[in-house]
């Protein structure tokens, strides 16, 4: 019993060092190639870094914000109510998330592109074009890494009793006052991590950024695509992916770390 | 079920051996080319053995840097096109072959959606809010799209106004040729710089722009026989490569004379 025991949790600790060694070892291999590379600060410092870093927060910033505005309803009504189409609904929420970035990107195409479904009646309308604007970087974002924050906020929501809602409306609360003061709240720690996921998903695209926006430095060429065409160059090579690439890592750590310390915070407030 | 594999165990062996046969043959001639080669060399080498039935040619098609690789590597190649003359060096310095003969160009083209009115000559590239779309620096094509702009300016045709005004047009950097073909084929730019080859393969969707003779740069394609003594069957494929039933051939397929 005792030996069997022991040659079980043996074979967990292989398997969790196995997982650890593998899910460390890239990240080792970026940070010891950088740190032999004398050119990696100055990478990191070049027009190129910092303006695909300065483009990547911002459209990544407003792909989250975008998402919360729009998906925040969304969750509250599939979470909530009971209608016709929900499970369909629910589907098509899940579909970016499983479905190649690059299949986002041509359904993009076909709908705001110049010939597309919207996007050809919109220009001439409007005289308006998506295609290759930092607009067009932000829909890409927000059309695969909104589901994210979408399907963390419907568990948010399902997780807190109705209960808690009833008795605010017979204590007199409206409808948005019960959802900001009672839903909101309880459901706060999945919505942190919705819009974690949300963001540093957005702050990673990259295939249906560069099939839908293209690729310019300062309109549309975000971190990813950036890390993209260093690797492809002369110029900056592997050194210069490399750079870039730990920038984006130190970033979305940053945001992790940050967002995961408010919510521990608001977890024990409650 | 026994009978069906002793059967395939057959065919593949005869496959093997008829394989091993035609590698050791003198009649076989191996020639390794750039994939922007592919459609127009089987036309060639169809041609070539027809004229000279003695001879059986392959091909390997891969990109030129690729393939200097593996020759430098002795992969038995009996010929080496290259897509430029860089890749060429790679193998000329090693000592891998002799002197090559540039066979045939690829000139930078300008390709405009057929239904779009935004560029319909060459100067409308400047004009403002025209979405214009070229390959990256670093690819060749896109090289060739820089080096063009320079030569408009040194040789004095356009001055740097024209220059800054399609830089600000400039929407996209693509990472190979055929990105920016698809950018024009959709209507998403108004026009992208590609190779002539590119255009021939088009299609209806998509329309040449005339540039102005400065900017008609190309790319040049050498050839060469492979090791210290050619095979006749090297010589022979190169000279047909060479010769007017072979040029008229890459120029259907788009390329311009060498």
């Amino acid at each position: 019993m005792i030996s069997g025991r022991i040659a079980g949790r043996t074979t967990v600790a292989l398997l969790v060092f196995a997982f650890a060694l593998f899910y460390v070892l890239p990240f080792a291999g970026l940070v010891e190639r950088a740190a032999e590379d004398g050119r990696t600060f100055e990478l990191m410092k070049s027009d190129v870094a910092l303006d695909a870093l300065r483009l990547s927060l911002i459209t990544s910033t407003v792909a989250t914000v975008l998402a919360i505005l729009l998906g925040t309803p969304v969750a509250h009504i599939i979470a909530r109510r009971q209608f016709r189409g929900r499970s369909l609904a629910n589907a098509l929420i899940d579909l970016p998330i499983i479905l190649p970035p690059t299949v986002a990107g041509v359904a993009l195409l076909t709908a705001f592109g110049r010939r597309g479904l919207v996007g050809e009646p919109i220009e001439d309308l409007l005289g308006i074009t998506f295609g290759f604007t930092t607009t067009a970087v932000v829909m890409a974002q927000l059309l695969v890494a909104g589901p994210f924050y979408v399907r963390a906020a419907i568990a948010g929501f399902e997780s807190v009793s109705p209960d808690y809602e009833r008795v605010a409306s017979t204590l007199g609360a409206g409808e948005w006052r019960t959802f900001r003061e009672v839903l909101l709240p309880l459901a706060r720690s999945n919505l942190l991590a919705g819009i974690v996921l949300c963001w540093t998903r957005a702050m990673g695209e990259l295939g249906a950024t560069l099939l839908f926006a293209g690729n310019l430095r300062g309109e549309t060429q975000t971190m990813p695509l950036a890390i993209l065409q260093a690797f492809e160059s002369r110029d900056l090579g592997l050194p210069g992916a490399i750079a870039l690439s730990l920038m984006l890592i130190t970033v979305a750590l940053v945001i992790l770390v940050a967002l995961r310390l408010v919510t521990h915070r608001s977890a024990y407030e409650l | 079920m026994k009978l069906i594999a002793a059967a395939l165990s057959a065919v593949l062996w005869a496959a093997a051996l008829s394989g091993c046969a035609t590698n050791s043959s003198d009649e076989d001639v191996t020639v390794y080319a750039a994939s922007s080669l592919t459609d127009a060399f089987v036309a060639i080498g169809e041609a070539f053995e027809e004229t000279n039935p003695q001879y059986r040619v392959h091909f390997n098609f891969a990109a030129s840097s690729e393939l200097a690789v593996q020759i430098n590597e002795r992969a038995p190649a009996d010929v080496f096109a290259s897509a430029n003359e860089a890749q060429m060096q790679v193998v000329l310095d090693a000592g891998n072959a002799g002197a090559p003969a540039v066979f045939t160009r690829n000139e930078l083209a300008l390709a405009a959606p057929a239904d779009s009115d935004v560029v319909t000559v060459f100067d409308d590239i400047a004009a403002p809010g025209a979405i214009i779309v070229a390959a990256a620096p670093d690819v060749p094509v896109g090289e060739l799209f820089h080096r063009a702009m320079d030569a408009l300016l040194t040789s004095g045709v356009r001055d740097q106004a024209f220059l800054d005004a399609v830089t600000a047009n400039l929407a996209s950097e693509e990472s190979n040729v055929r990105a920016v073909l698809t950018r024009v084929e959709l209507g998403e730019a108004d026009a992208g710089f590609i190779y002539a080859t590119d255009l021939a393969i088009a299609g209806d969707t998509v329309r040449r722009i005339l540039m102005p003779a400065e900017a008609r740069l190309s790319s040049a394609y050498p050839i060469v026989a492979i090791g210290d003594e050619p095979t006749e069957g090297a010589t022979a494929f190169i000279t047909f490569v060479l010769s007017g039933a072979g040029q008229a051939v890459l120029t259907s397929y788009g390329f311009s004379q060498p």
